[in-house]
């Protein structure tokens, strides 16, 4: 069997009608996705508008350069502010503000400022350009933060001393139980996001059980995505809580046990700020004390508590936590766009206002 | 940032491997993975490492469900 089945143009339409039909006596049932790239994929397919006004969607917190706070960036100006090292990052973290002026802003004016696919090319960069000490940001959830691992691990196995890495990993199920315990889920049912799933198993999400909803965890390619809504909406109606997979071809149960262990091997969870949602309790993945030769937080003793300015009238906290909606916010559109973002929900490939102003009612593809 | 690819596997050398999708080739990491890698696999590929290979004839309850969604929905109609 060939994966693109799951994208197949004529199976997708037939599936559409079927799955609109079905939901044609509902009113206003609110699913909320949790990863960035579910936003875009529903918005650029059209599902967002042809379910209207049946089955409303409803953004999460699950991009991870938007949830990456103010006191995250903070850091990292902090070091290009006291130290002359180099930053390695992914091209997503690139144009989000640190107090007004970006990583190609820093580059713009000759700061080395390299961008990466994998981590494991930072240990590339940091072997080809020893005159340098660089460091790597680590941002992202559980899909991510493997190749942190992996990264962190050849460079000591290489006894590579010019590169640290500064971690901003997130932990995706602290953040849903905080969602849940701080009521600040305003949803129906839950888009289980299918990639962090693959690497932490759906077991991993079981707590979402407590809070009373059901969720599905769900692939990326249109016939994933309908599918999964069909079995959240199954699951609504029956009024069933719990965890249901829609995309077995990459999920079970356990998810990658070797991808576990590797992140467990590294890194210990720690409270750390989401923006939007403040400090989380095991919300961040921290370096072990093994690595510390390897930690930028110790290897520059940057301080605990850095000053932060928050983004006058900037929602982007509300948004990730789907309490308001990107046309919601007094910036969108007027002074916040693409080639001016304010917030990093306008930055990110991932980040919902870019989602709304690209894929904006005028845009969407519905053929 | 949480996006990853369906890339079909054309090469294995130890930890990495070469793998393709629509003429376009990318070397990615698999040290990760628990399963044993043969060309012809499909990889979920995310920032240049493989986080699961695909297993596709799971795929096949879920193909079912969509045609009897078609079917219900056609039939009541």
């Amino acid at each position: 069997m060939n994966p693109d089945i799951f994208k197949d143009k004529e199976l997708v339409k037939k599936t559409l009608n079927a799955l609109k039909k079905k939901v044609e006596k509902l009113e206003n049932i609110r699913l909320m996705e949790f990863c960035g790239t579910h936003t875009h994929n529903i918005f650029q397919y059209g599902f967002r508008n042809a379910f209207l006004p049946h089955i409303r969607f409803i953004a999460g917190p699950g991009c991870p350069v938007c949830v990456t706070s103010e006191e995250d960036l903070a850091e990292v100006k902090f070091l290009f502010d006291n130290y002359d090292v180099g930053i390695i990052a992914y091209g997503d973290l690139l144009k989000v503000p640190l107090k007004g002026k970006s990583l190609l802003d820093y580059r713009a004016e000759g700061r080395p400022v390299e961008v990466v696919y994998s981590a494991i090319d930072a240990v590339k960069i940091a072997e080809n350009k020893k005159d340098k000490e660089w460091v790597f940001l680590g941002v992202g959830f559980e899909t991510t933060t493997p190749g942190t691992s992996a990264s962190i691990m050849i460079a000591e196995k290489k006894g590579i001393k010019n590169l640290s890495y500064l971690s901003f990993h997130k932990n995706t199920k602290a953040v849903l139980k905080a969602l849940g315990t701080l009521g600040n889920l305003y949803a129906d049912g839950v888009i289980l996001p299918g990639h962090v799933s693959a690497v932490v198993g759906y077991n991993y999400f079981r707590e979402i059980e407590k809070f009373g909803i059901p969720a599905v965890v769900v692939g990326f390619e249109p016939l994933d995505l309908l599918a999964g809504i069909s079995e959240l909406i199954d699951m609504i109606l029956k009024k069933e809580v719990g965890i249901k997979c829609a995309y077995p071809r990459a999920v079970n149960e356990r998810g990658n046990e070797k991808m576990l262990r590797a992140i467990e091997d590294t890194f210990d969870t720690i409270d750390a700020y989401w923006r939007g949602l403040g400090i989380i309790e095991n919300g961040g993945y921290e370096l072990k004390n093994f690595y510390d030769g390897f930690n930028a937080r110790k290897k520059y003793s940057i301080p605990k508590e850095l000053p932060v300015d928050k983004e006058k009238g900037c929602r982007c906290g509300d948004v990730l936590i789907g309490r308001i909606e990107p046309t919601d916010c007094p910036l969108f559109k007027k002074v916040c766009s693409p080639a001016n973002p304010i917030g990093p929900c306008m930055v990110s490939y991932e980040g919902t206002c870019l989602a709304y102003y690209k894929w904006g009612v005028e845009n969407q593809r519905l053929d | 940032m949480c996006l990853a690819i369906p890339m079909k596997v054309v090469n294995v050398l130890d930890d990495f491997c070469t793998v393709e999708l629509n003429g376009v080739s990318k070397t990615c990491f698999i040290g990760f993975l628990e399963d044993k890698i043969d060309i012809g696999d499909f990889l979920l590929v995310h920032s240049g490492m493989a986080i699961k290979k695909l297993n596709l004839e799971e795929s096949e309850a879920i193909l079912k469900e969509i045609s009897l969604l078609i079917e219900g929905e056609s039939s009541e109609s």
